[in-house]
Order: structure tokens, then sequence, then C-alpha cells
């Protein structure tokens, strides 16, 4: 298979598993797939932006700042 | 150093900068000639330096003005910062933390680092890269940016109070650390509640 070949099959595979993460039909051994896929693809490399931090923020450990809104 | 090793770093060196490509002086371990050394460990990345965030912080500002009270925040923030900062340079982020937003005082009397300024600098951050801003993304410059953000007055934005005795050097060499600004990144931005309290803000302006 062409390098191209493989990138494209991962691609759809990715895609597929990310179907099925917003279905909530994933299974355990889909996840595992599913991840390896995404290393292959260079989650080693990935970073992180802005809209990341939203899901680091949930941590109980984390300190509580309290948000006070203006109305 | 065994001659497996020694080799191995000689390779390196031939192989020159890593940034430039230049063969003069070249540091085995981080590859990089002097200047893209130093222009590693001041702005995080051998190539892209940090930005100013003028207009960043001005927008920065103006938003948490308009959109949030910080007091009850600010009271949370400076006992946890308290806790956390320590004069003993065994640690080197809780000295750098101490010396900020403790030990030297502004003009104003406050502190150099309150916590307005890491709101203030942290959200001008996010919103350069939000914004498209360049960043080396193999150095991991943006957490690098967010952790000095958190810890350290931007640009000079603000200065100690003429006459305030202290060791210059060693506040200096403290900022020189890139590995310190990722640990501030870890400790200060997300931990210490920065990224959630950015994150509310955020979503309080989505909602407008």
């Amino acid at each position: 298979m062409k390098a191209e070949d493989t990138i494209d099959s991962l691609l759809a595979l990715v895609r597929f598993y990310r179907q099925k993460i917003d279905e909530g039909t994933l299974t355990g051994a889909e996840g595992g797939t599913y991840i390896k896929a995404l290393l292959l693809l260079g989650l080693k490399d990935a970073t992180i932006k802005t809209k990341h931090l939203e899901d680091m923020s949930n941590d109980p450990v984390i300190v509580n700042l309290p948000f006070d809104p203006k109305s | 150093m065994d001659a497996e090793r020694a080799e191995y770093y000689a390779k390196r060196k031939s192989m020159g900068c890593a940034n430039c490509s230049s063969f003069k002086s070249v540091d085995a371990v981080s590859r990089l000639c002097p200047p893209c050394k130093k222009h590693l460990i001041v702005h995080g990345s051998a190539r892209i330096p940090k930005p100013l965030l003028k207009r960043e912080i001005n927008l920065a500002y103006h938003r948490i003005n308009h959109h949030c009270n910080i007091a009850q925040a600010t009271e949370v923030f400076n006992s946890w910062m308290i806790s956390f900062a320590s004069p003993s340079r065994n640690d080197l982020l809780r000295r750098l933390c101490y010396l900020h937003f403790i030990k030297l005082e502004a003009s104003d009397g406050f502190p150099m680092m309150r916590f307005v300024d890491v709101l203030v600098q942290t959200l001008a951050v996010t919103i350069y890269e939000q914004d498209g801003g360049v960043l080396d993304n193999e150095k991991k410059q943006y957490q690098y940016l967010l952790g000095r953000a958190s810890v350290c007055p931007w640009h000079r934005r603000r200065q100690s109070k003429q006459g305030t005795v202290y060791n210059k050097e060693e506040r200096r060499d403290l900022q020189r650390k890139p590995t310190l600004f990722h640990r501030a990144f870890e400790h200060i931005f997300i931990q210490g509640g920065i990224s959630r309290f950015l994150v509310q803000l955020n979503n309080k302006i989505k909602q407008i």
C-alpha cells in the first residue's frame, strides 16, 4: 500500500471512530484502535490550543476562583 | 563520559545548529549555536520571538473590566499564592512567585504581579493564539507563553519601584528558564485556576 493510501485509510478510520464517539457507541477495544490511529497520525506532536483549556480545567484539584459576572 | 556518549555528542555538534545551521560553538545538548540558544531561553523558541501583545493586553483588560468582578477571585488567588510562593531557593518557580507576587513592589505600592495582571496577560496570550498568532509548536511555545504570562510582568508592563534593593541578576536568571515557565503553565495557569476562570469568562462573552 502506498503511503498516501495508508494515511487516507487512517483518516477514514479516525473519522469513523469519532462518529461512534459522538453517537456514544464506541467500545473499549475500538477506543484502543482509535488511540493507536491517532498516535500514528501524530498525536505526539499535537499542540494545545485555547479550545482545549476547557477540558483541562475540570480537575477537582484546581483552585476554584469564584467567577462573578457583571450583569 | 563514556566513549559512546562522547561520540553521540560529537555527532550532534558536527550536525550544526538545529535552527540556523551555523557550525560555530554549537551546544551539543540543545544542538543550538549561542545566539539561537539565547533566543530559546528568552523567547521559549529558537526562531519565533515572543509577541509584544500590546493590542491583545488592551483588549483583554477591557474584556475583564466589562464582564466580571474580580474582587472575590483576587482574595482567593492571593491566599493561594501566599501558600504556594516560597522565598527558598530550592524551588525556583516558587522563588520567582515570591519575588513577583509578594516581595517586589511597583511604584503604586502593590506587588509587581497581581491577580488582575495574571488574568489580563494570560487572556492576551489566548487572544493572540485565537487570532492566528505565530507560535513554535515544536517547543510548546504556547504553554511557555501562558506560563510566563502567569508569573512575570509582560514586556516590562510593571517595574519595581525606584530604589528597591534586590538581586536583579537572580531575577533575570530565573526568567531565562523555559522549563520553569512550562512548570508555571501547569502549576499556576492550570492548577491555580486561571484557565478555568478564563473559560468561564469566555463563555460569558459568548452568551452575549
